[in-house]
């Protein structure tokens, strides 16, 4: 069928998304860059009390804090005297599907219920999945999840898969594409075929559901401790999570909370690469998906995405592979809790920052996964060597993502690297340029020093062509 | 390519086009490429790394005792 052909669906992209969202974000469009992101995040409709009222009523959200003492004490037994916040960690793989992606989908399925939907449809690889598979079926809603799962060998990453697995138990068809542009287009075409609901990661109704996480944090650290929390760790892929917890920080009145977003390294290695797709022992909380949504996050399923982490994010810090699955054996031997890898990325760097807070300051790790088969770091080890991949003990300054993992020897050995927030915003800001190919209009620029979170002055400094040819910024 | 599982509407073989049906009652057609698919990701084999740095760990876990 001629109406079939990748030019012609991808063609009717904007309709096919407009009818599968409800949400007609051309209303918020300030030309080609520029839009009203706060009037979009407010025309979801649903205030925080309500999101909260949804969640509760699916058993989503108010799941444990956990206080790690053993590990706040090995940090400060190993740290400079006076050093070593508290750390406490969000307990998400409490909710029902096993992961905070809940709460994202809850409103989404939510909406869709409400608007007639018969079902819902997500384009993504990791717990969103499952999520929405889940949120679907305790809103009696069918669900079709699209995963981007085999290289063109037909092998899959053992955590993809027990994702897969994962979403046909909660009852969802499960399409699994090779890795490439396929995704977006079978997204596109099942959506114009089923006239279901795009529970995409990236609308203001994900990221909606998200602040509830926000404000319980703080509201539980504030219980706790009678303190806010002094920084809030989050896995930072697509920028979701940031967005989503930073702004239920705000409204949680709590302004002088360090947001920190927390990626594993796999620098050098392509996502759209056969080749490197099953190189990587993560399939989220990587700096494969961070860098780019980061530097320019409209590469999305849907007009303009509501996760903005630029907005948000007062720090940036990278771990290592290796880093990660000791921090969760750690976890499981230290404190009995047996988890997944997501939430211990920001783990790892809760580790090493707690050095840099002192006794009485605490730090808040937003999240845990369930875990299992094909998630556990022996079967990401195992994979790894499989594909040719050197796995080590030693120093984790030694690894190389898609070649080597270096699994620490010592606690000690843990450590963080800062990323430079403002070659970020200067790389973000150039491509903006590059987009509308002319200088800013005012209004251009008033929008980019929002996005970016800088001043006007950097926004014109980013884009002189002496910064430009001399790769600065 | 995309792989998708659901319940033949006839028999038939591998290799053949079927038709089946999905979890959510869609019918789609395709090549047959396995009869009930196994998952067969696992928890893997430990690893020696791994057993060393765990190993440290208990070593650890004395000193906070």
């Amino acid at each position: 069928m001629s109406s079939d052909s990748y030019g012609e669906v991808m063609g009717r992209k904007g309709e096919i998304l407009l009818k599968a969202t409800g949400l007609d974000f051309s209303r918020f469009s300030r030309g080609p860059i520029a839009f009203d992101y706060e009037g979009m995040m407010t025309d979801v409709g649903y205030a925080l009390a309500e999101v909260r009222r949804i969640q509760l009523d699916t058993g989503v959200g108010q799941t444990p804090l956990l206080e790690l003492r053993n590990l706040t004490h090995l940090v400060r037994k190993l740290g400079r005297k006076g050093k070593g916040a508290r750390i406490f960690v969000k307990d998400e793989a409490g909710n029902p599907s096993g992961s905070f992606k809940d709460r994202r989908a809850s409103v989404s399925a939510y909406h869709a219920r409400r608007l007639g939907y018969k079902g819902l449809v997500a384009a993504t690889s990791g717990n969103h999945g499952a999520a929405v598979a889940s949120q679907a079926a305790r809103h009696g809603l069918r669900s079709i999840i699209i995963q981007e799962v085999f290289d063109s060998q037909g092998r899959g990453q053992p955590e993809i898969l027990e994702k897969g697995r994962k979403c046909e138990v909660l009852g969802a068809e499960v399409l699994q594409t090779t890795v490439g542009p396929e995704l977006f287009y079978v997204l596109l075409q099942v959506l114009e075929e089923t006239g279901y609901f795009n529970a995409s990661l990236y609308t203001p109704f994900s990221i909606a559901g998200i602040e509830t996480l926000g404000l319980e944090i703080v509201e539980q650290v504030r219980a706790r401790t009678g303190r806010d929390p002094d920084a809030v760790l989050i896995t930072h892929a697509g920028g979701g999570n940031v967005t989503g917890i930073a702004r239920g920080l705000r409204q949680a009145n709590c302004h002088k909370t360090q947001v920190v977003g927390v990626s594993v390294d796999l620098s050098g290695l392509h996502m759209a690469s056969d080749h490197d797709f099953n190189r990587k022992s993560f399939t989220t909380g990587h700096t494969g998906f961070s860098m780019p949504f980061t530097t320019w996050p409209d590469r999305v399923d849907v007009p303009k995405n509501a996760a903005r982490p630029l907005r948000y994010l007062d720090r940036f810090v990278t771990v290592s592979q290796g880093e990660v699955f000791y921090v969760t054996e750690l976890l499981a031997r230290l404190e009995g809790l047996e988890r997944g890898p997501a939430g211990n990325t920001s783990l790892a760097a809760a580790l090493v920052l707690a050095c840099e807070y002192d006794e009485d300051q605490v730090l808040v790790v937003s999240e845990t996964e369930y875990t299992g088969a094909g998630k556990s770091p022996v079967a990401q080890l195992d994979f790894a060597e499989k594909m040719g991949i050197e796995v080590i003990a030693g120093d984790p300054r030694e690894n190389q993502p898609g070649r080597r993992i270096v699994i620490p020897r010592y606690f000690n050995q843990l450590r963080v690297m800062n990323v430079d927030l403002e070659r970020l915003r200067g790389s973000y800001v150039r491509k903006a340029g590059q987009m509308v190919g002319r200088p800013f209009t005012e209004e251009e620029v008033l929008f980019l020093a929002e996005d970016a979170r800088c001043d006007a002055a950097t926004v014109h400094r980013f884009t002189e062509p002496s910064l430009e040819s001399a790769g600065l910024g | 390519v995309v792989r998708v599982k659901g319940l033949l509407n006839a028999p038939g073989r591998i290799g053949e086009t079927v038709t089946i049906r999905t979890p959510v009652g869609r019918l789609l057609t395709g090549i047959l490429e396995v009869v009930q698919p196994a998952d067969t990701h696992t928890f893997g084999r430990p690893h020696p790394a791994l057993v060393e740095a765990v190993d440290n760990i208990r070593d650890l876990l004395e000193d906070l005792a």
